[in-house]
């Protein structure tokens, strides 16, 4: 007689106790609901007698009350796990990574997702078939005619210095891909930097200082009075150096082949030389008599030049790329550091004897991390440089999560360790046990005439100053004193002045002996200009990737910063112990951009995550809270570009590249690996693709599919670095051929593989 | 010939020609991750196909009851969602044996390890208890009273299945997503007014 007014009872029955069951332990996983169901059902299934002793008929009111009631803790249980529930079933972050999926699989699909208008970049389309490909973006750039690569993959080269710039303010760009004459649009993001006043030298006794701006392509120099003048130079400028008094200036450029020589005062152009791209750091001699350009790219060496005339020294040629550079104490010792050896190198002019080079063997000084950043003492006897940890063994620390920033004296002579200062400090900021406020990320250096030392912390927002010999406690500038963020750069004005350079915050700033801010010189918009453009606009982006950027080198309570271990945004090269074994090498945070999930093994679907679980978790957060960091921090980190291949700028032997496609393919390693990101975005057991490695790993060990794009940069592949080499990833690491087909390949297809990739 | 036996005469031709062209498609590829990986899909999607027939037998029998349509009796549609049923769980053992056997090499722990092995274990449990009980006298013995809301379950096996597709790292997201758009709307035709096939004898 109640049956319109009564529910499906034995339904709503089940889903009430199964609900009950599950609360009774509520793990934060689907399959303990499902058993929770299955019990009920077997419950009520078995004894009807229960079933029955419930009122079945009662009106719907009293059943939606009984029901409410019953349903209302587990509910509340699910509510309070609910982000624990996303994370076991692998739904965080799952928009994000089917977005980066979808994007790669629509064909003709087009990676990387960023565009950037600082630099040459290499852009791949796949589009199956397809005879011609071009790419075009927008107003204001050439059409880009995509070179065929064999296998439906296709290259751009695009440069915007030669091919122009994107027109319009929008950070979101319409990207058209015209197959064979149909057009089809694809949308990526522009990346637009604002100035990056980095590096700065000087010339003390006239008062001067220079620093970079690699993204925007100047050199800004500044007085004691302030801003002189910002000059335009070629593309990538890295370092710029004062000559002859600080008359001139030599600068370095990464992608521009020259070395410039300019008027220090009017910024006229003086010189050029042509030296190749990837130029790197400059080192004048202690006496001013020599030059020496550090240069990367596919044949690395140490460039010479003789001063004042500037005559060319025959040059070095080196097995490493050298990131630092600085004379010893006379131009017949040079000091370069390897972030790949994570070690320092000295080179000494040899005798001159008749047929023998004019310098000798590289002679290590292995530090177990790579240095941070060097710099040499006035007269060139000492240098030096920060670590975040050091190791003469050249072993790496097994040490979870270990950094330790520090600043070591090296003599240079006896080429030996004399000093350790270990930075990070406790002040009275402290909240809990151990927390580290000030000393976290020494970037840069001034060493000055009187032996005393100014060094910028870019983790801690600091300016130090140490006392000749460290006779004294470091005094320290930081807070509205110093007013920079994340400062890089510090350079020696003379007569007590000094000036440091913030990147992040695109200012400079000059200081008084006293200590005090003279002037504040921006060379790039004000947060409150960039947040009145619209929304979505390049402007408004800029705003974000400064605020992600100053997060990212921005030191955790624990004394750690993103930068500690992704040296300048990249990699540090070394093993760590991140709570899994082996230890891991820091990958590149360049070119992750569109490739959800992150971490080897792909644990982590989302940055924003990484920064809740790391930093303000396992680092114990910042000392000022900010909602935003976790978005600004993903933005940044999403927006770094790969590192660009020499063979860009060089050449690349297309044959030889097409015959690497096509191996690629016969080895399938297209399986995984899918055109056009190089990734398919998927994670595999270590044990299915490495069986014989994987035996001594953990059963439920998994490895995310990298992308092979930037491959070039990499110095260690293999999900843990094993390998040393691409012709070892082809060869010893894959015995059981489940890696890649690579038993099919004869050496020849093998060399062109191994080509192809160094070539992305 | 009853409509039940001949349901389970069309699934299972039609299943056993299907597994064997792609078996043997399979064969074709050298590379063993690729053949065993080829032989996952297929099994994989033939026991997902399966059950999306099976749970679409009920909206197509609403659909033509909607539409006051003559034609296929209700008894061949119910045969015909319990064959497919049964084959979806036969295939989705298949593809789990597969799975084990091949690409986890044997390991429990990479099975729980990762949500959407687990998800695909949980809508294979599902889907063998629902098989186990489409057989009367099985279901007699096992003395199953409340056997609707036990095969409700069907409709979480696909929910599983989803998870499964768009979790899995060779899966096309595509594809997935449209299989998901599938799955809705095959639910959401079970709105369709008309006599329930569920409905129970007075």
């Amino acid at each position: 007689m109640h049956r319109h007014h009564t529910l499906l009872k034995p339904q709503i029955l089940i889903l009430c106790a199964g609900l009950g069951l599950w609360f009774l332990r509520p793990t934060p996983a689907f399959a303990s609901w499902v058993v929770a169901y299955l019990l009920a059902w077997a419950i009520f299934n078995y004894l009807p007698g229960l079933r029955r002793g419930l009122n079945l008929e009662a009106p719907i009111g009293w059943v939606g009350f009984g029901v409410a009631l019953v349903v209302a803790g587990p509910l509340l249980a699910l509510h309070q796990r609910i982000e624990d529930l996303g994370w076991e079933e692998g739904l965080l972050g799952l928009g994000q990574n089917l977005e980066h999926r979808l994007r790669l699989e629509r064909l003709p699909a087009l990676a990387p997702p960023t565009v950037f208008t600082d630099h040459p970049q290499a852009l791949y389309a796949h589009a199956p078939a397809a005879r011609s490909v071009t790419l075009e973006l927008g107003a204001g750039v050439r059409s880009l005619v995509g070179i065929s690569l064999g296998e439906g993959l296709f290259r751009f080269e695009y440069d915007p210095r030669r091919d122009g710039s994107p027109s319009g303010e929008d950070a979101a760009l319409d990207a058209l891909l015209v197959i064979d004459g149909e057009v089809h649009e694809r949308s990526l993001r522009r990346i637009r930097w604002q100035a990056h006043p980095r590096w700065i030298r000087s010339a003390p006794e006239r008062g001067l200082g220079a620093a970079v701006s690699e993204e925007t392509d100047e050199v800004i120099i500044v007085s004691r009075d302030g801003l002189v003048r910002r000059i335009p130079v070629g593309d990538g400028p890295t370092d710029a150096t004062f000559l002859g008094n600080g008359a001139r200036l030599a600068i370095s450029h990464r992608y521009s082949p020259d070395l410039w020589i300019v008027d220090a005062l009017t910024g006229e152009t003086l010189e050029r030389f042509r030296l190749g791209p990837f130029q790197a750091r400059l080192a004048v001699s202690p006496q001013g008599d020599a030059l020496a350009i550090a240069r990367a790219g596919e044949s690395p060496g140490i460039d010479l030049f003789s001063l004042p005339e500037l005559l060319p020294l025959p040059g070095i040629e080196l097995f490493h790329t050298p990131d630092g550079l600085s004379f010893g104490a006379s131009r017949r010792t040079l000091v370069y550091s390897s972030r790949s050896d994570r070690a320092l190198f000295k080179l000494e002019a040899s005798d001159g004897e008749a047929g023998s080079p004019p310098w000798g063997p590289p002679s290590p000084l292995w530090l177990g991390r790579p240095a941070v950043t060097l710099a040499a003492s006035v007269g060139g006897e000492k240098l030096y440089v920060a670590v975040t940890d050091y190791r003469p063994d050249g072993e790496s620390h097994r040490g979870n999560h270990f950094i330790q920033d520090q600043i070591l004296t090296i003599a240079v002579e006896p080429w030996e360790v004399v000093g350790q200062l270990m930075t990070g400090r406790r002040t009275p900021a402290q909240t809990q046990t151990g927390n580290i406020d000030s000393g976290i990320s020494p970037m840069g250096f001034a060493p000055r005439q009187d032996g005393s030392v100014l060094v910028a912390f870019a983790g801690s927002d600091e300016v130090w100053e140490l006392p000749p010999g460290l006779a004294a406690p470091p005094v320290v500038i930081a807070g509205m004193d110093l007013e920079l963020g994340a400062p890089h750069g510090v350079a020696d004005l003379g007569e007590g002045y000094w000036a440091a350079t913030s990147p992040g915050g695109g200012v400079l700033a000059v200081y008084s002996p006293d200590r005090e801010l003279l002037h504040f010189i921006a060379v790039s918009p004000s947060d409150s200009e960039l947040d009145s453009a619209p929304e979505g606009s390049l402007a408004r982006q800029d705003l974000v990737l400064r605020a992600g950027e100053l997060a990212f080198f921005e030191g955790a309570r624990a004394g750690i910063s993103c930068q500690s271990c992704h040296l300048h945004g990249g990699t540090d090269e070394s093993p760590h112990d991140i709570g899994q074994t082996p230890l891991l090498p820091t990958l590149t945070m360049g070119g992750i951009s569109g490739t959800s999930p992150y971490l080897r093994d792909g644990s982590f679907p989302r940055i924003r995550d990484l920064n809740d679980h790391l930093a303000e978790t396992l680092y114990r957060g910042y000392s000022h809270e900010s909602p935003s960091r976790r978005w600004d921090l993903e933005t940044y980190s999403e927006s770094l570009p790969f590192a660009v291949n020499p063979r860009l700028l060089e050449g690349t032997d297309l044959v030889k590249m097409r015959a690497g496609v096509e191996a690629f393919a016969k080895a399938r390693c297209v399986f995984c690996h899918t055109f056009p990101a190089l990734t398919n975005l998927g994670q595999h057991p270590v044990r299915t693709l490495f069986p014989d490695y994987g035996a001594d790993q953990p059963p439920e060990a998994m490895v995310d599919t990298p992308s092979l794009l930037g491959s070039h940069a990499r110095s260690h592949f293999l999900q843990d670095g094993r390998a040393d080499s691409l012709e070892e990833v082809l060869g010893e690491f894959n015995e059981a051929n489940r890696h890649g087909d690579s038993a099919a390949l004869d050496s020849e297809e093998k060399n062109a593989l191994i080509y192809m990739l160094e070539s992305l | 010939m009853t409509p039940q036996r001949r349901a389970g005469l069309v699934c299972w031709i039609l299943a056993a020609t299907l597994a064997t062209i792609l078996g043997l498609r399979g064969f074709s590829l050298s590379f063993s991750l690729e053949r065993e990986v080829w032989w996952l899909k297929a099994s994989g999607y033939l026991a997902l196909s399966s059950l999306f027939l099976s749970l679409s037998m009920t909206p197509a029998l609403r659909f033509q009851q909607f539409l006051a349509m003559g034609g296929i009796p209700k008894a061949s549609w119910l045969a015909f969602r319990r064959s497919f049923g049964i084959t979806a769980a036969v295939f989705g053992t298949l593809h789990a044996a597969l799975v084990w056997t091949t690409y986890l090499g044997g390991s429990w722990r990479v099975l729980f390890a990762s949500a959407y092995l687990r998800a695909g274990l949980v809508s294979l449990v599902i889907l063998l208890a629902l098989a186990v009980t489409s057989f009367p006298r099985l279901t007699r013995r096992l003395r199953v009273g409340l056997w609707r809301e036990l095969h409700r379950l069907s409709y979480v096996a696909a929910l599983f299945l989803a998870q499964h597709l768009l979790l899995s790292p060779f899966a096309p997201k595509g594809r997935s997503l449209w299989l998901c758009v599938l799955l809705v709307v095959i639910l959401s035709l079970r709105a369709l007014p008309g006599r329930s096939p569920f409905r129970p004898k007075p």
